[in-house]
């Protein structure tokens, strides 16, 4: 990923619910081929508070098909300054500073491979989600489709009538289910459960929407607690880890708050080039790094997003959070550096 | 190989014979394509599987419990034993039966008795079963023994514009449209009868008469060979009234016929106005191969099936009949059974063929170009690998 920051122009702002808002981006046509999106990548929004640069990762809500403008959903947070920001101050015709798009939690479609893609997703996880259904039902036209959408109440189901209409478009391959903790007793609309996606849910709505031969894959963006259950149940069943694939979306993540770590020498590849510095106990690798002076990549700062990812070459690290990385991308030595926290008094990494 | 013009056959006397080119046939062409394993609905539960030959490997699939099938070779990494017989449900593990080798229904060797003291050092995980692929077309299952084996989307795609407007998974499986036959002649005699469209109206004159001969739609596409005919005028101007079974829905009044296509190899179909069937032939022998028939129909009650059965019998009386009247049951051309004249047909070829005197014949313009075409693709994919 390339640190590069971009100026677009916010073409137009939609209220999708109460509490949550789309916006649009003009992409300039020599930027085009610097914005093309994977379904379910996202990009960084960099904003001044109080003259610090904050950045903050934002998933595409939309397939990368012809006609589809680059926009992210964003759900207002109360104690959010970021979000509550997007969702109230920001107007067509304003310009944000944005990152290009980014992100290894992709759909890619396969046109002649009939899948059966299950998507569990809970509030704004729904964003990459829909930017993968949408691909997939328009790329992929032999696959099955089943989407578990958690909300509060219905009045937050963002995109609730494009995934009607989706569903209606494409009767054979997709299947949407709502399941609601919060449900109105005055609403019309009767979700498919009550409650949240625990074990147990997720359990009997696999065993409901039943697969179609062997290729099976796994999507899953919500909380953490909600990923985990998921995860959980998935697991129960024998479900390869290779086929589950997830992203965390708001909530309370179940991170250590503090890991231990140790004053340590880094030798650093940087690029191509090789510099030492000194990492502080309690100072986290991309602190050190951007402290002597250099700017590498980094987006979300909690773990999720990717976009500091580094290769550790010898020495080893404690990471806070690393849900963009997957189990196996760890075992070969992959680190989010502002996560990373020296474990050995020497450590050797690389960025490419 | 001979080279003959059009109007003669391609293959060679042998090429129906002999052993090596059975072999050949079992390497290049039965081991390297899908091979037809069922039907979806034959697997439903976790732990269910089912095993089947795909030419030269024997190969199971099993449903995990997350629902999802797999398809492993149905061979212990140890010494090489089959681990599971014809088709039975296991628990979450698979057990080879000679040395109790157990293996999870991802394929990973799991438990090795006595691993310390025979086995020190071995690494399970480099021992785990070798995968095959499976997936699910026209609801069927098939196989293929390559994992990573290519999509079969591709496979039949180019020849699924050409099959019945309709999905086979609606329908249901009747018991009475099951049948396995042992047939003695070559796979290749049995394709080509089935997919010959000149025998039609001679051999089967009194037995398949409702449908139009003269109005064959036929070609191959790539390895597979397409087939449409429309009903007979007689059968067409009062179908409703005079299906013997209920109709299947789905099919547009101008193209109410049978649709009968040959996949590549051996897989013929029979998708009907009225009934679904597959027609899987599997070689055994150069003399000998098995075909097995299983059939679904409309998801009708039985009442529907019984109404339209008492309301047609007195229609195909009068329109049905044998191309001979000697015994029935001494003669296969006295039958009224279309399968039977077949079998007696393919039988009779297969044993002319031993005669010095036997030499093919002339083949005709039109209605036998499918049996060359055949003779072609078969060619092609025995000569790959020379």
């Amino acid at each position: 990923m390339r640190n590069i920051v971009y100026s677009l122009r916010v073409s137009e702002v939609i209220s999708e619910t109460k509490h949550a808002k789309t916006i649009r981006f003009d992409i300039p046509a020599e930027l085009k081929e610097e914005f093309f999106w994977k379904p379910g990548q996202h990009i960084t929004i960099e904003l001044d508070v109080n003259g610090d640069k904050v950045r903050r990762p934002f998933t595409i809500s939309a397939a990368p098909s012809d006609g589809n403008a680059l926009q992210i959903t964003v759900k207002s947070n109360p104690d959010g300054i970021f979000s509550k920001f997007l969702c109230t101050k920001v107007k067509a015709g304003h310009q944000l500073n944005v990152m290009p798009p980014f992100g290894g939690f992709t759909l890619e479609p396969l046109k002649d491979r009939q899948r059966t893609l299950y998507f569990f997703a809970g509030g704004s996880g729904i964003t990459p989600a829909v930017a993968m259904i949408e691909a997939a039902l328009e790329r992929e036209p032999r696959s099955k489709l089943f989407l578990l959408y958690a909300n509060r109440t219905a009045d937050d189901i963002i995109f609730k009538e494009q995934l009607e209409l989706l569903a209606e478009r494409f009767p054979s391959q997709l299947e949407v289910r709502h399941i609601l903790s919060k449900p109105s007793l005055w609403s019309m609309f009767s979700p498919w459960k009550s409650g949240r996606i625990t074990k147990d849910v997720a359990l009997e709505y696999l065993s409901e929407c039943r697969p179609l031969a062997q290729n099976t894959q796994y999507f899953i963006c919500g909380p953490g607690t909600m990923n985990a259950d998921v995860r959980e149940a998935l697991r129960n069943c024998d479900v390869p880890t290779d086929r589950i694939h997830a992203e965390s979306f708001g909530g309370n993540l179940d991170t250590p708050k503090d890991v231990s770590s140790v004053p340590a020498l880094l030798k650093l590849d940087y690029y191509g080039e090789t510099i030492e510095l000194e990492v502080a106990k309690g100072q986290s690798i991309m602190n050190a790094i951007r402290a002597a002076g250099l700017e590498p990549p980094y987006s979300c700062q909690s773990g999720i997003c990717g976009a500091c990812r580094a290769q550790i070459k010898s020495g080893a690290v404690n990471m806070k959070a690393r849900m963009a990385l997957e189990d196996s991308d760890v075992a070969k030595g992959a680190i989010l550096t502002c996560q990373s926290y020296a474990k050995t008094a020497e450590l050797s990494i690389s960025f490419k | 190989m001979s080279t003959h013009s059009n109007g003669m056959p391609v293959l060679p006397k042998e090429a129906y014979t002999s052993q090596e080119w059975f072999d050949r046939e079992q390497a290049e062409i039965f081991s390297k394509t899908w091979s037809l394993a069922g039907f979806q609905e034959d697997i439903t539960e976790p732990g269910q599987y089912i095993s089947v030959q795909a030419g030269l490997n024997n190969i199971f699939i099993v449903m995990g419990r997350d629902h999802r099938l797999r398809a492993f070779h149905n061979i212990c990494r140890h010494r090489g034993t089959q681990l599971l017989r014809a088709e039975g449900k296991t628990q979450k593990a698979i057990t080879c039966p000679y040395h109790d080798w157990t293996y999870d229904l991802e394929g990973n060797l799991i438990s090795v008795p006595e691993k310390e003291k025979e086995f020190p050092g071995i690494d399970l995980s480099c021992n785990g079963l070798k995968k095959a692929s499976v997936d699910i077309w026209r609801g069927m299952l098939w196989v293929h023994p390559d994992e990573n084996a290519p999509s079969i989307i591709n496979w039949f795609g180019e020849v699924e514009p050409y099959l019945a407007p309709y999905d086979p998974a609606g329908l249901i499986e009747t018991e009475e449209g099951y049948s396995k036959h042992e047939i003695k002649a070559n796979w290749k005699i049995i394709v080509e009868n089935y997919i010959d469209g000149y025998h039609l109206s001679h051999l089967h004159s009194h037995t398949l008469n409702m449908y139009d001969h003269s109005k064959i739609e036929c070609e191959f596409i790539g390895p597979h060979f397409a087939f449409w005919e429309p009903l007979a005028d007689f059968y067409a101007a009062e179908v409703e009234k005079v299906t013997p079974m209920p109709l299947i829905p789905g099919i547009p009044k101008d193209k109410m016929g049978a649709w009968v296509p040959m996949l590549f190899p051996g897989i013929g179909l029979g998708e009907s106005e009225n009934s679904w069937s597959t027609f899987h032939i599997t070689p055994i022998a150069p003399d000998r191969s098995v075909v097995e028939i299983r059939t679904r129909v409309a998801n009708e009650t039985t009442w529907a099936f019984t109404k339209a059965a008492m309301a047609s019998a007195s229609f195909w009386d009068k329109h049905l009949g044998a191309k001979y009247n000697e015994d029935p049951k001494a003669d296969p051309m006295s039958s009224g059974d279309f399968m039977q004249e077949d079998i007696y047909a393919c039988e009779q070829q297969q044993k002319s063929l031993q005669s010095p005197f036997f030499e093919h014949g002339p083949s005709s313009k039109h209605g036998e170009k499918p049996v060359r075409d055949h003779q072609r693709v078969v060619a092609e994919w025995v000569e790959r690998n020379p």
